[in-house]
């Protein structure tokens, strides 16, 4: 099972990978969400869940997240932005749009973990 | 809100030390202008325009980069210590912009060479608040450009 990390930020793709990595994913990383969509394809229907950053070039996450709604083959995925977006009318275009958790930059690993459990992420590792 | 001081350094210390376990203190001001340093930028756009800048001397944005990517810093790379920095300044714009009202938006960072206080001159008098992280220099700064009516 696959997690897919897209973040224009190498540094915090790495952060990621560190955490949900030992939960048994196998980890795809992207710079952008072009870059995203294009791993989505590759690997589709093993990715389980998504990690999307909303400002990054070429590709926003919420034209990601648009996107991915958008093909019905990608529904029961799980998507949870990464984000430093706080404001309330933006977090609702991401909820409206197919986003199924926030996690607000900084961040825990346990507040992490934490959200994924909340929208039913199976984590292959968990006991 | 408005951003002072004490919740500038608070955001600086969430992001540092809270989420990336960073060893921070805060200390005296110190100069700006050296020549081996990085700023890393972020420009927030709309109801509130303002610029954040990360400064750093090159030995802070190595241990930084060697903390984000648990690496030596033999083996960290020009581009990886630069991405580390922008890291930080988007994390703190991203936060401030949070904290003020209004409807902003957040560029993407920009990180490079320091010239002089770049982007900013002698003469700037927005937030400052300085830091030793993991025992080095590391300043963030934050000028409000907002046209008040």
């Amino acid at each position: 099972m696959y997690a897919l990390i897209i973040d224009d930020s190498r540094a915090m793709r790495r952060i990621l990978r560190q955490i949900v990595e030992p939960l048994g994913f196998h980890i795809l990383e992207a710079g952008d969400g072009q870059e995203g969509l294009e791993r989505l394809e590759q690997y589709h229907p093993d990715v389980e869940l998504t990690l999307v950053d909303w400002n990054m070039p070429v590709m926003n996450g919420l034209e990601f997240v648009k996107a991915v709604r958008g093909d019905d083959q990608y529904q029961q995925m799980k998507i949870a932005m990464v984000t430093t977006e706080t404001e309330p009318a933006q977090m609702a275009r991401a909820l409206m749009a197919g986003v199924d958790e926030f996690v607000m930059k900084p961040f825990t690993s346990q507040i992490l973990i934490e959200k994924l459990k909340l929208i039913g992420v199976q984590c292959p590792d968990a006991a | 809100m408005t951003i002072d001081e004490q919740t500038l350094q608070q955001v600086v210390s969430d992001v540092c030390t809270g989420m990336l376990g960073l060893e921070l203190e805060p200390s005296e001001h110190f100069g700006c202008d050296e020549s081996d340093s990085l700023s890393a930028v972020i420009r927030i756009s709309g109801d509130w325009d303002s610029l954040v800048q990360v400064l750093t001397p090159r030995r802070t944005a190595v241990a930084i980069a060697s903390n984000m990517f648990a690496m030596s810093e033999e083996e960290l790379s020009e581009a990886e210590i630069r991405d580390a920095v922008g890291e930080i300044v988007n994390m703190v714009g991203g936060n401030l912009k949070g904290i003020v009202e209004g409807d902003s938006a957040l560029s993407l960072p920009c990180v490079g060479e320091c010239v002089g206080a770049a982007p900013f001159d002698s003469t700037f008098n927005g937030l400052m608040v300085s830091n030793r992280c993991q025992g080095d220099p590391l300043v963030v700064r934050v000028l409000d450009r907002t046209v008040h009516a």
